[in-house]
């Protein structure tokens, strides 16, 4: 089964966002990943609402990469969405995060985060950790076939 | 000893100090009356015994006085009817005629005659010779009887009778009454003696009690107190001895003490004496001594009874002070006393009341500033929370984008840059790294200065070893020779401790690396009541006059370009050292490698 999507990006910063994608071209995973801006737009395109209406919610994305610090809806709450709703519980959450704060890493684990990977501020320990993070999410760890 | 218990200790020294004021009061009572009752007793008795002595005595005499009256007018009545039987010419003749002729049946008739009643066992007319010239009844042994004495008497007695001296003859008892036979010249010639028997029936007897009193005894005896008797037969009286009162004798008899009135009996050789046994005499003040001893006890058992109630109602608002002095003292603030009375007591508890409620709005003013306090202080902290959250985050991304940029640019342009561009580059890429370790540092270090402290046994060996190795792990070229001792466990925050051995072990790595032959060694120094450890390097050092830097914020001794770092480091320790109230100082000497000690207080159990 081949996806449309197989990564969702959802950063509000450019500059992480550039970064990031780039890191994971470098190891070619950057195919079909989908870049959002914020929360709000993450949760529409999941659930088919607003400007994603209509979009084919079935088709899910292989593994989310989700900042926390986001303008509207934050990370924390897309993640909460994702989790309790039946249809997207089974993808794959990896929280992307400039900070180590142990309320965040807490929040994130209560609410069934599968990774939680602090940014490094050095690109190349970055670029690294993002492409790491791609391989092992898209090849390396299996789901089921089936969501449903 | 407690502070409570020094502040009880004063100079002043309570006696019984277990005994409760409420016992106190009912025994000082108690024995306050108790002395009252004994002395008030004791005096009455005294006084008591006293007039009852007096009132004994003068019975006694009244008694001896009236029977000695009583017997003289006996005696008189029967010295009459003798004198009248002698003064019969009979007698005179039959004197003359030695008892010849008619005249001795007359004078037998007449002496039958003086048979007046069954107590008289003899009657004889004697000469002057005392040869018996008549005689009635009568035995050799009454005529053997030494009256020699009584008969020369006789004629110098009043009406020439003489009433004579008893005398036992084996368990009977006789006396004579004697009257001469005169002849017209008033010269005796002759005596008849009429012998007597003392002798009474138990019946008299109890009839004469009845007159004197059932305590009293009455004795008869010789004037001359040779001879006593209790009128049924002779008894032994012991020696007498003068009492204050005259004619009052005393004397022990049979362990009982007597007293005794004697008084002669005129006209006659005879004494009577009433005598009362002190018992008697005294009963009217033994019974009063009873009578005021059960009156005593009664009086004491009411009054234990009354001083014990009024004890209790003085000590009943001590006690209720004391529970609700008490009850403060263990946290409940509210507690008061019933306030019903207005003396001393009412005014104190009125007083406490008044403080209680003192107390509780002082502590309810101190809560309610705690509170604001408490409140104000987490307003601040949420803040310092939210500003650390935003550092974390924002700070760092500008940053991250900055490296991140200079480091593509240097990727995909870095062949046409010339070499100057490139050096260039690597300075924005290495400050922007220096400017994330310092971020991740001041994040660090003010995580720690907000955190709790815990506290849990550490294995400080384990520890320090745990450090040393992570350290040599990620700074592996270089070769150390590390010591390490046995460092006793102490009690504090695990992570907190752990960051302290990280930061003096890897500053003892960092600046004795440089070093030919790198020497660290981890120990202990045991002190009173603190664990010393210690990290000991044979690095660079440092100036010992600049050793007050060494634990500032962003206080560096040595050029990054030299030795890299923050300076934050030591900064954070001291925190976490004074947070575990522990202590931290350095020892050093440019070129001769530094010591670093830090303290932690000993748990109060070891």
């Amino acid at each position: 089964m081949i996806k449309e999507v197989e990564i969702l990006l959802v950063e509000d910063n450019i500059y992480d966002a550039e970064m990031t994608i780039r890191a994971l071209k470098k190891v070619n995973l950057a195919n079909k990943l989908v870049h959002l801006k914020d929360g709000e737009e993450a949760i529409n395109f999941l659930f088919g609402k607003e400007q994603f209406a209509g979009r084919d919610i079935s088709n899910i994305p292989r593994v989310i990469l989700l900042d926390i610090k986001m303008p509207k809806v934050d990370g924390i709450e897309v993640l909460k969405q994702v989790k309790s709703n039946p249809a997207t519980r089974m993808i794959p959450v990896v929280i992307m995060t400039s900070s180590k704060e142990e309320q965040d890493i807490v929040a994130s684990y209560r609410l069934g985060v599968n990774s939680y990977v602090v940014k490094p501020v050095e690109f190349e320990g970055f670029a690294r950790a993002v492409s790491e993070l791609g391989l092992y999410w898209l090849l390396t760890n299996e789901v089921p076939l089936s969501n449903q | 000893m407690t502070d409570v218990n020094r502040l009880q200790a004063g100079k002043h020294r309570v006696h019984f100090p277990r005994l409760s004021i409420q016992h106190r009061l009912t025994l000082l009572i108690c024995a306050l009356l108790l002395v009252v009752i004994i002395a008030v007793t004791w005096v009455s008795y005294i006084g008591m015994k006293n007039s009852a002595m007096e009132a004994g005595t003068s019975r006694l005499l009244t008694l001896s006085e009236q029977l000695s009256t009583m017997f003289q007018q006996s005696a008189r009545q029967a010295r009459a009817t003798m004198r009248t039987a002698a003064s019969n010419e009979v007698f005179l003749k039959t004197l003359f005629n030695n008892a010849n002729g008619n005249s001795k049946d007359s004078g037998l008739a007449q002496l039958i005659k003086l048979q007046t009643d069954t107590s008289v066992v003899a009657v004889e007319l004697i000469n002057l010779n005392r040869q018996p010239i008549l005689s009635v009844a009568g035995t050799n042994a009454h005529r053997s009887l030494n009256i020699e004495q009584e008969l020369r008497a006789t004629s110098a007695q009043p009406e020439f009778t003489t009433v004579g001296k008893i005398v036992p003859v084996g368990d009977s008892m006789y006396y004579p009454i004697i009257v001469a036979v005169t002849d017209k010249a008033n010269k005796p010639i002759g005596h008849i003696v009429q012998w007597r028997t003392v002798r009474t029936t138990e019946r008299a007897l109890g009839q004469l009690s009845a007159i004197i009193g059932s305590d009293a005894t009455l004795y008869i005896g010789n004037n001359d107190g040779k001879f006593w008797t209790n009128l049924l037969s002779p008894v032994a009286l012991p020696a007498f001895n003068k009492t204050k009162t005259a004619d009052v004798v005393t004397y022990k008899r049979d362990g009982n003490r007597m007293y005794a009135s004697v008084r002669p009996i005129v006209n006659t050789n005879w004494m009577v004496m009433v005598e009362f046994p002190e018992k008697a005499i005294l009963s009217p003040a033994s019974e009063f001594l009873y009578w005021m001893i059960g009156a005593g006890v009664i009086v004491l058992l009411v009054s234990i009874l009354f001083a014990w109630t009024m004890s209790r109602n003085i000590t009943r608002p001590l006690q209720e002070l004391t529970s609700a002095a008490s009850s403060i003292a263990s946290g409940n603030l509210s507690a008061s006393v019933p306030v019903d009375r207005y003396d001393e007591l009412g005014k104190l508890a009125r007083a406490f009341n008044a403080m209680s409620v003192q107390i509780q709005n002082a502590h309810r003013d101190l809560e309610k500033k705690v509170a604001d306090r408490t409140e104000r202080l987490e307003a601040v902290n949420k803040e310092l929370e939210a500003f650390s959250y935003s550092v974390s985050h924002d700070l760092r991304a500008p940053l991250r984008a900055v490296s991140g940029y200079a480091q593509i640019l240097q990727e995909d342009y870095g062949t046409q840059l010339d070499a100057e561009a490139n050096r260039i580059l690597n300075a924005i890429m290495n400050n922007a790294h220096m400017m994330g370790q310092l971020i991740d540092d001041l994040i660090t270090f003010s995580r720690i200065s907000r955190k709790e402290v815990t506290h849990q046994p550490i294995n400080m060996r384990q520890l320090a070893e745990t450090c040393l190795h992570e350290i040599q792990e990620s700074n592996g070229k270089i070769k150390y020779n590390v010591r390490i001792h046995d460092l006793p466990p102490c009690e504090g925050d695990q992570s907190m401790i752990k960051q302290v051995w990280m930061n003096l072990i890897s500053n003892a790595v960092k600046y004795s690396s440089r070093e030919a032959l790198p020497a660290i060694e981890i120990g202990y120094k045991e002190k009173e009541n603190e664990h010393v450890y210690f990290v000991k390097d044979n690095g660079v050092g440092f100036d010992m006059q600049y050793a007050h830097k060494l634990f500032g914020v962003f206080q560096r001794l040595h050029s990054s370009e030299a030795f890299e770092g923050t300076g934050v480091g030591l900064a954070l320790t001291k925190r976490i050292i004074n947070k575990h109230a522990g202590d931290i100082w350095a020892e050093s000497a440019p070129g001769e490698g530094a010591t670093f000690y830090i303290s932690l207080p000993k748990n109060k159990d070891e």
